[in-house]
C-alpha cells in the first residue's frame, strides 16, 4: 500500500468489491424506504390513517405525523340528545399543537387548569374536523375528551 | 438545534444515495440530470428550511452544511479509510488493451466511454494502444498510453 503508483488503484479494487455489495444493499434499502413512504409509514397512507370507536362518536385521525405539516382529527357524532356536546383535549397535547382552523366554528372555548374545552352545539353537526400543525418531532399523546370519554391515543411526529 | 439535526441526517442522506448511484453518475450529467438536480436542490431546501425563511436559519444552515464539508475533507485527509469510504476509489477498467468486463459492469462503462476518453484525453484510436483505463473516484476515466 506504500507504492503511490497504478498498482496501489489495482489494490484498493478489493475495497471496491465490498463497496459493491454494500451498494446493493443501499438500493434494498431505499427501496423498502420508498414502499414505506408510499403506503403511509412516515405519514400520509393508509397504514397512518385510522379510526377508533367511542360510546356515539368515531374518532380518525393518523399515527403517523410530519414535523411542521398538516393534519388533521375527525369527530364523526351519532345522533345525541344533549344540547351541547363539548370535545377537550389535555394542555400537554395543545402545547405541542397549533390548531389552524375547526370545522364548524365552536360555540364556545374554554381553558380549565388541564384541559383546553370545545363546546358544539350538538345537534347541528355530525362531523367536527381539526386542522392542527404538530410543532416538534417525536411521540405525541394525543388527549382527547369527546362528551366525557377520555381517550389517548399515541401518535409519532417524524422530523 | 432542530436546524443542525436536519442538516445532518440530509447531508448523510445525500452522500450515501450519491455514493450508491456509483461513480459514473456524477459525472455523465445530462441536461435531464441537470434539471433533476435542480428539483433536488428545492426539495432538499423545502426540507431544511420548513417554515422559518428567516435570513438568520438560511445563515446557520449554510454554515452547518459548509461545517460538514470541511469536517469530511479534514477526515478524508487524516484517514485513508474514511476518505474511501465517503469518495470512494478508483477503479482500473482496463489493462494492457484489454477490458474488464466484470468491473465495467458493476460501473455501468461501456467501452465506448473509454474510448471516448481515450480521443479526448490522449488521441488514441484503439484499446490496443492504451495501457491502463482507470475510473477515477469523481467518475472521470483517466487513460494512460502504452
Amino acid at each position: 500500500m506504500n507504492s503511490k503508483n497504478i498498482s496501489h488503484v489495482d489494490e484498493l479494487y478489493e475495497f471496491e468489491q465490498k463497496e459493491i455489495k454494500v451498494r446493493k444493499f443501499i438500493w434494498i434499502l431505499l427501496v423498502l424506504l420508498w414502499v414505506s413512504g408510499s403506503v403511509g409509514l412516515f405519514g400520509k397512507g393508509w397504514l397512518s390513517g385510522t379510526k377508533i370507536e367511542g360510546n356515539g362518536y368515531e374518532l380518525e385521525y393518523e399515527r403517523f405525523l410530519r414535523d411542521e405539516t398538516s393534519t388533521s382529527i375527525i369527530i364523526f357524532l351519532e345522533e345525541s340528545s344533549a344540547d351541547t356536546i363539548e370535545i377537550s383535549f389535555g394542555k400537554k397535547y395543545v402545547k405541542k399543537i397549533r390548531f389552524q382552523e375547526i370545522t364548524p366554528k365552536p360555540a364556545n372555548i374554554e381553558a380549565s387548569e388541564n384541559r383546553v374545552i370545545y363546546s358544539f352545539p350538538a345537534s347541528e353537526n355530525t362531523m367536527i374536523i381539526y386542522h392542527l400543525i404538530p410543532l416538534n418531532a417525536g411521540f405525541l399523546e394525543l388527549d382527547i375528551s369527546i362528551g366525557g370519554d377520555q381517550r389517548y391515543v399515541k401518535q409519532f411526529v417524524y422530523l | 438545534m432542530e436546524y443542525i439535526v436536519k442538516a445532518l441526517i440530509l447531508y448523510i442522506f445525500i452522500l450515501i444515495l450519491f455514493r450508491a448511484s456509483g461513480k459514473r453518475s456524477l459525472s455523465q450529467i445530462t441536461t435531464f440530470d441537470f434539471v433533476l438536480l435542480l428539483i433536488v436542490g428545492e426539495t432538499v431546501q423545502q426540507g431544511l428550511l420548513g417554515s422559518d425563511y428567516s435570513l438568520i436559519n438560511a445563515i446557520l444552515l449554510i454554515t452547518t452544511l459548509v461545517g460538514f464539508e470541511v469536517l469530511i475533507s479534514f477526515f478524508s485527509k487524516k484517514w485513508n479509510l474514511f476518505d474511501h469510504l465517503t469518495n470512494g476509489v478508483p477503479v482500473i477498467i482496463l489493462k494492457n488493451g484489454e477490458p474488464l468486463w466484470d468491473r465495467m459492469e458493476h460501473e455501468r462503462i461501456g467501452i465506448e466511454d473509454i474510448l471516448e476518453s481515450a480521443r479526448q484525453s490522449q488521441g488514441l484510436k484503439s484499446l490496443e494502444q492504451i495501457e491502463y483505463a482507470v475510473l477515477e473516484k469523481d467518475g472521470r476515466i483517466s487513460v494512460i498510453p502504452k
